[in-house]
């Protein structure tokens, strides 16, 4: 327990928040490099930046994972913590990011989009995110998710000329900034009831007698609608096929793995830290009388049972019915939200793990599937219905057997990722009793099986009617797509190593001071 | 009754009827700018220098540039205003929002309670010394990375809007 009055100290910072100040210099040091590149062919400067940003990103998570250790002053000045927890969050995120950019660097080449503000608007979009889970502070929280949503609104426009890229990425910016706008009005609310925007006082402050007042509770539904909304739950998904559907595929990877790992990770912190008894066993003393926070735990539960539901059931229905591949693809992400949920509910050890190793394995099958997509689209939209994808199964027969996995995978099947992160969120929810939501889940599951099943039919059953020819392969996409299908399989065999490290990233969330 | 306030009342009350009165949107806009720094003036004359400040910088500065970005976008300088008041939907959005404005004054008039007693402000209230401490001290961090963000708007907005870069 390090006193709650805050003090300045360099190294300190550099301990707690070295990861985000590593990509804030590289991302000024690219936009240098960039223009010191000039003379260049615009493919060699891509490709150069390319690289650098996954050598920055490979960096930063070597940073981050080396300072965890032995570092026993977690939160700095009461704004940034580097508890276990966001430390592994951070890491799925600075993993999806360098995957991104491996993929990203022939994806620019077969669009013929190569600029570097690109990849300064990834390494920011990672800086931000890692900063908004870091984050014990609501402010800072805004701040930082503003940071993210900026960079990814970019990102998703990146393709100027693309028609759908810009319809998407404007629906993106319109109904993101209203979402945010709801995240920040449950700041003023809380910083109103309260008088304090740090996540463990305003813990206290609630638990002290606050926690009847109906303020409290409107404050905390707006936080979590701004937060929802990126997570891309039901009701508040509406944004989410066109923006997939829209932006440059490896993009929509990256949003749907790092953007909601984010979500996820800060509203695990925010719904933990300060709206449940979780601080009580911290053993200390200052924390001795959140366990009068359980109260809360009868208006929130009910609501995100009805929302996990709703969102399982609406994400893998709708999906069934779409003939784009992306679009598709954006309805089960949001179908996933659901799941991850369901491991929220469960509100105990196992839960929170299971969402953990949820993220970790749902950024590799996913950004695994996206990479595949863009492949075979070679530019992008042009080939990226369910039709196109009639015999290409044996027509590019490694393409075939990753775009199979990846499907596997995320419909959940033995001996991939996907099943274990599935069993695990679900057990979690049968032990806390919840049987009919789990039974439900994995219902729900079994029509997500049908349609990621219909793609692999599509590929090996039928014979093509068109003669889709997939764009060149770059060797760094190549690199990711290994990477990713090795992971996938790793973590369906062996997945103990992963859940015992987050299954410790989530005990740190009762030690956050 | 000094002639201080006096001079900028009578100013901020004038340009705020020739605000609404003008026919033309754009003279209408720079009347709203009379009005904002008659305010300033008089937030400066009651010992709130920082209000006065944020009326400048946020509402002089930054709200009215946007409006008249809109009015530019919108309006082309043959349209006078009469032709759009003809508009029936303009109407009864105005109607909506001038009802709603009328509301949030009824609403204020719940304040007059409090002005009727002499209020004791804490020590260095409202001194913009106070906002630089805390923007340099509690604060510090939020201020920088706010920076960042800024930094990633501009990457963003140059991208999207240069036809050639």
């Amino acid at each position: 327990m390090n006193d709650l009055n805050f003090s300045f100290d360099f190294f300190h910072l550099w301990q707690v928040i070295g990861g985000q100040l590593i990509l804030i210099v590289a991302g000024l040091i690219l936009i240098l490099a960039d223009i010191a590149m000039l003379k260049l062919d615009e493919d060699v400067r891509s490709r150069r930046l390319g690289w650098l940003t996954v050598i920055i990103f490979a960096l930063t998570a070597a940073h981050m994972m080396s300072r965890e250790w032995g570092l026993h002053n977690i939160v700095f000045m009461g704004i940034f913590s580097a508890d276990k927890f966001s430390i592994f969050v951070s890491i799925v995120m600075v993993l999806s990011g360098l995957l991104a950019a491996l993929m990203s660097i022939g994806y620019l080449q077969n669009n013929d989009v190569m600029k570097g503000e690109y990849y300064i608007l990834m390494i920011y979009a990672v800086a931000g995110a890692i900063g908004l889970v870091q984050s014990v502070d609501l402010l800072m929280m805004f701040i930082t998710l503003e940071v993210m949503s900026l960079a990814i609104y970019a990102l998703a426009a990146f393709l100027k000329n693309n028609r759908f890229s810009q319809e998407g990425a404007l629906k993106y910016f319109l109904l993101g900034s209203f979402g945010s706008a709801f995240f920040l009005f449950g700041v003023a609310v809380i910083y109103g009831v309260t008088g304090t925007i740090n996540l463990t006082k305003i813990a206290q402050s609630i638990a002290g007698g606050l926690y009847t007042n109906p303020a409290i509770l409107l404050a905390f539904a707006m936080l979590s609608v701004g937060l929802f909304f990126k997570m891309a739950m039901v009701p508040f998904h509406m944004w989410t096929p066109d923006v997939y559907e829209g932006s440059p595929s490896v993009i929509t990877g990256f949003m749907a793995t790092a953007v909601k790992a984010a979500a996820f990770g800060v509203f695990v912190k925010l719904l933990f830290v300060t709206f449940t008894p979780m601080l009580s066993q911290s053993g200390q003393p200052d924390f001795q009388n959140t366990i009068n926070l359980a109260a809360l735990g009868a208006y929130w539960k009910p609501v995100l049972w009805w929302l996990a539901l709703l969102t399982m059931f609406f994400g893998n229905l709708i999906a069934v019915s779409q003939q784009n591949v992306k679009r598709m693809l954006a309805y089960s992400s949001i179908a996933h939200a659901g799941y991850m949920a369901v491991g929220i509910i469960a509100a105990n050890g196992d839960g929170r793990m299971g969402v953990l190793f949820y993220l970790f394995s749902y950024t590799l099958m996913n950004l695994g599937a996206f990479g595949v997509i863009y492949l075979i689209d070679g530019k992008e939209r042009n080939a990226q219905t369910l039709e196109d994808y009639r015999g290409l199964g044996y027509k590019y027969p490694a393409l075939g057997f990753l775009m199979g996995l990846f499907l596997v995978a995320m419909a959940g099947l033995p001996p991939t990722a996907g099943f274990i992160a599935k069993f695990y969120v679900f057990a979690a929810a049968i032990k806390e009793g919840y049987f009919l939501l789990a039974a439900l889940g994995v219902m729900t599951s079994v029509i997500g099986a049908y349609y990621y099943l219909r793609v692999i039919y599509m590929m090996y059953m039928k014979d093509e009617v068109r003669d889709v020819v997939r764009g060149p392969v770059a060797m760094p996409t190549v690199i990711a797509l290994v990477i990713t299908a090795i992971g996938v399989i790793y973590l369906g065999i062996l997945p103990e190593q992963l859940a015992n490290i987050a299954n410790a990233a989530q005990q740190s969330l009762s030690m956050i001071f | 009754m000094d002639l201080y306030f006096i001079v900028f009342a009578i100013m901020a009350v004038g340009a705020g009827l020739f605000t609404i009165t003008a026919k033309d949107a754009l003279p209408s806009a720079l009347g709203l700018l009379t009005v904002f720094i008659a305010l300033s003036a008089l937030y400066l004359h009651l010992h709130a220098p920082l209000i006065a400040i944020f009326q400048v910088s946020i509402y002089a500065g930054a709200i009215l540039v946007l409006v008249v970005f809109v009015i530019m976008l919108l309006i082309t300088p043959d349209e006078d205003l009469e032709n759009v008041q003809k508009n029936m939907s303009y109407r009864i959005l105005g109607a909506f929002l001038g009802s709603y404005l009328i509301a949030v004054l009824a609403i204020g008039t719940k304040g007059v309670k409090d002005l009727l007693h002499q209020q004791t402000l804490p020590d260095g209230f409202g001194h913009p010394a106070l906002i630089g401490d805390m923007f340099f001290k509690q604060y510090l961090l939020h201020f920088e990375v706010a920076s960042v963000l800024l930094l990633v708007a501009l990457v963003a907005a140059i991208y999207l809007a240069k036809k050639n870069i």
